[in-house]
């Protein structure tokens, strides 16, 4: 028994993500980055939409981070809160940049992970599914050997470590089990809301004013196909640490989650939402199935 | 010393150390996942709802309240919600799951003249729009009536503040509802039903 945990934990030899886990995480906050920060003041700001003092207000813990905490010591230091807000905005958006681009990857992946919790928090009145997902993979980018790959820090700084392969297999085990355990939960939760099996739970899903790009009304004719594409949705999510583990139906599964999300953060009005999870999903079992060597090995004896 | 014996420790259980931490993590994340699904119960969405009893549901509200509430009571609770909260493992996946509705404010604006005009909240870009339809749902479903007051008084200050000569405004808060499957092939029309309305004079 201990053997096998061993072996599926540490012994697991595949195409290391963590490069590609790095800069498509940094991409996606930056991107994000750029639609915020234009309202930025409005949303964190003292006197914002709803102003920070109350939005801090319903964090239950004293111990969790909050934005005030950076804010705050620049208030104090005589800067306006519109100032402070966008001093330390710049600070993010350098962070985000050295992330990407790997030079000093430790500090400015810890950076970018704790202001972004911070703003998470200070904000939870305005924040969805994606802020979580952003938060979850920047911890990984900071707990994972990210700084090693496609870095400029692997070029420059000689004393990097040499790669840990048992380390690395475990970390390649928590991002493939964090995602069977999500899907698992939302097919699972899906499969025993009324509704969802029939016509109504991707009815209502893709007719939502707010989420919507394309007019699926015409799928009202057609109420077999709308059944289905909710029972598919649920056996997709339902039996994903299943059949991911399947060598045969990987890439299949694989493909049809990622053209899910696809759709999501196309049609749905979710584009990071969706981009967060395919970024997710390539991270832990996409870039071992779709490596771009492997691809031109193929090619190459084609 | 004790520092190095505990290094060395550390290094020669390396993996079974690593191995441990793993299963704590995700356990705890299967714990929180299934607390969402017992919360879906609880709030009469799923087919799970007709196990529980109403005393046993109320019960179990309480205590699910008391859980989610990261209570400052116990330092014990703070230090897990704040290891959950660094980690994500608190994140919740139960996404897309209960119907969906759409939430609208609307302002009434009443100007010095006598005179009205009707606005909308004004969003930049589709992602600040999501994330105020965010807060939206949170107004809706807040069982705090001085919280949502708090909150709907805030957002009417801030839209309504680059309007001068403001006599008074009325914001009215309520829901679309989006017909499901069958009730659309009848009536395609959505319902828009008003949850809260707010008049505030402006001195």
């Amino acid at each position: 028994m201990l053997k096998k945990i061993d072996q599926f934990l540490f012994q697991y030899t595949s195409k290391q993500p963590f490069g590609f886990l790095r800069i498509a995480t940094a991409f996606l906050c930056l991107c994000v980055f750029m639609c915020i920060n234009g309202s930025i003041q409005s949303l964190i700001g003292l006197n914002g939409l709803v102003g920070r003092e109350i939005t801090e207000a319903t964090i239950g813990s004293d111990i969790m981070p909050r934005i005030s905490w950076l804010i705050n010591p620049l208030l104090h230091a005589g800067f306006s809160d519109a100032t402070s807000i966008t001093i330390l905005m710049w600070i993010y958006f350098l962070a985000i940049i050295l992330m990407m681009v790997g030079l000093f990857t430790r500090p400015a992946v810890f950076i970018v992970w704790m202001i972004h919790l911070m703003l998470h928090q200070s904000t939870v009145q305005f924040s969805y599914g994606m802020d979580a997902f952003a938060n979850l993979l920047l911890f990984y980018c900071l707990i994972m050997p990210t700084h090693k790959y496609y870095s400029f820090d692997a070029i420059l700084f000689k004393n990097i470590k040499k790669p840990n392969p048992a380390y690395e297999s475990f970390c390649v085990r928590i991002l493939q089990i964090h995602l069977c355990i999500a899907y698992f939960f939302s097919g699972f939760s899906k499969l025993l809301t009324p509704g969802w099996v029939s016509t109504d739970g991707i009815w209502q899903s893709l007719t939502v004013p707010n989420y919507k790009t394309v007019d699926f009304s015409f799928l009202a004719n057609y109420p077999i196909v709308t059944a289905l594409l909710g029972c598919s949705v649920i056996v997709l999510e339902l039996f994903y640490p299943i059949f991911m583990y399947v060598g045969k139906t990987r890439k299949i599964w694989l493909i049809a989650i990622l053209l899910l999300h696809m759709f999501i953060g196309l049609f749905m009005l979710l584009p990071f939402f969706g981009l967060v999870m395919i970024i997710f999903n390539i991270a832990a079992f996409g870039w071992n199935e779709f490596y771009p060597a492997k691809i031109f090995a193929t090619n190459k004896q084609e | 010393m004790s520092i190095l014996r505990l290094r060395n420790y550390i290094t020669q259980n390396k993996k079974a150390l690593l191995a441990i931490l793993f299963f704590i993590h995700f356990f705890l994340i299967i714990v929180y996942s299934t607390r969402d699904i017992v919360a879906l119960s609880i709030t009469e969405k799923s087919y799970l709802s007709n196990f529980f009893s109403i005393s046993r549901l109320r019960a179990m509200d309480y205590n699910l309240s008391r859980a989610l509430l990261h209570t400052r009571s116990s330092t014990k609770e703070n230090y897990m919600g704040l290891y959950l909260t660094l980690t994500g493992a608190q994140t919740s996946f139960t996404y897309f799951v209960g119907n969906a509705d759409v939430e609208k404010m609307i302002f009434d604006l009443e100007f010095k003249d006598g005179t009205h005009q009707v606005i909308l909240p004004e969003m930049a870009n589709n992602e600040i729009a999501l994330r105020f339809k965010h807060i939206l749902s949170i107004i809706k479903l807040s069982k705090s009536e001085a919280y949502r007051d708090l909150l709907v008084k805030r957002i009417t200050e801030y839209e309504t503040k680059s309007y001068p000569d403001l006599k008074s405004v009325t914001t009215i808060f309520g829901k679309f509802h989006i017909p499901v499957f069958t009730d659309y092939q009848k009536n395609k029309d959505m319902n828009f039903k008003c949850l809260y309305q707010y008049h505030y004079q402006i001195k």
